[in-house]
């Protein structure tokens, strides 16, 4: 049976055939998850963020321009949410009462993960390495990151990541090349293995 | 093209998101240049280092949250049933158009046309005739007055 586009669906849903959301949620909810796992460093805020992008797109759905691609439309919306929520956890951070301070002698995170350099070394590498990609990724400012993770992860070309982003090609392009030195820089000790 | 400017184009050389013109010209140049071609490689290596990043999968929990949050928004509410709503967004260029149209249709006979703009200013002229036929100025005039008193 030939797979129906995502436009498609999109009509049947309008026309009234609500589960056929189902099926665009299937192909799509992977990608904006991860997408935004990957902005916001956090798998609870990405869930919440991802479930809003749906709805908004549910809510909007007969509003989406089909010229467009709907994973674009939905990468927009995301990428837009998750600015706004590291704005807002820019200006009111929040400190958990029962998640101890890095560091401090209440850490009992850091024990356990004290512990677990008793576990093979490959497997302490990789978690060394992963933690530092991590890091690289995340010391980029937040339109790069979103760029490199469009680029990297949904493997979108610039023209794509620039509707997306709502910038020129030429700025995507900049953005790109400077979070590529950034990352060359960071990663420089294990790029050169 | 030199090495620096070789350099900055080589993160869209990695993308293949250069001109073909240009494409060629850093392959060319990597060919024969070793320092380049290494900076070439660390940044193809730091770029790949990002696979290394764990992906997530979405849960069935959060699915059927989704579908909780729609119904207790009550976002359900798609065709099957008639939206005013969705009708007067979609028809409400179009209304406005026939609405203007019919007004330029029955309405154009009283809308003022060159002729009767004529008219009108003819009658203005008109009345500020009469009015200056009216007028006794001279007699009006203070001094006037005093001089007719004399005489």
């Amino acid at each position: 049976m030939m797979q129906l586009s995502d436009i498609q669906i999109i009509e049947k849903v309008i026309n009234g055939d609500k589960s056929a959301f189902n099926e665009l949620m299937d192909r799509h909810e992977k990608s904006i998850l991860n997408f935004t796992y990957r902005l916001l460093s956090s798998r609870t805020e990405a869930e919440d963020i991802t479930q809003e992008v749906f709805l908004r797109a549910y809510k909007n759905i007969e509003t989406f321009e089909s010229r467009a691609k709907f994973s674009t439309w939905l990468f927009k919306i995301a990428r837009n949410l998750c600015l706004n929520k590291l704005r807002h956890t820019f200006r009111f951070p929040t400190f958990s009462i029962d998640k101890p301070i890095r560091g401090s002698e209440h850490d009992f995170q850091r024990q356990v993960e004290n512990k677990k350099q008793v576990s093979p070394a490959s497997s302490l590498l990789k978690k060394e390495l992963q933690d530092t990609v991590k890091a690289a990724l995340g010391s980029l400012p937040k339109n790069q990151k979103a760029a490199v993770v469009l680029r990297r992860y949904e493997d979108m070309s610039y023209k794509e990541i620039s509707t997306v982003m709502g910038c020129s090609v030429s700025a995507v392009r900049s953005m790109l090349n400077r979070a590529k030195q950034t990352l060359k820089n960071r990663l420089k000790h294990y790029a050169q293995k | 093209m030199n090495c620096l400017k070789i350099k900055k184009l080589l993160p869209g050389f990695l993308d293949s998101e250069l001109e073909q013109e240009k494409e060629e010209l850093v392959r060319q140049h990597l060919s024969t240049c070793s320092e380049c071609s290494s900076e070439a490689k660390l940044l193809a290596n730091a770029w790949n280092l990002l696979n290394k990043l764990e992906t997530i999968k979405p849960s069935k929990e959060a699915r059927a949250e989704f579908w909780e949050k729609t119904e207790s928004e009550e976002l359900d509410k798609f065709p099957n049933v008639f939206s005013w709503n969705r009708f007067l967004f979609r028809w409400s260029p179009v209304m406005v158009a026939a609405v203007l149209l019919v007004f330029s249709l029955f309405y154009k006979d009283y809308l003022p046309n060159s002729h009767d703009k004529e008219i009108v200013k003819n009658i203005e002229m008109l009345e500020n005739l009469e009015i200056l036929e009216n007028l006794d100025l001279l007699t009006d005039l203070p001094v006037v007055k005093e001089e007719s008193v004399e005489i």
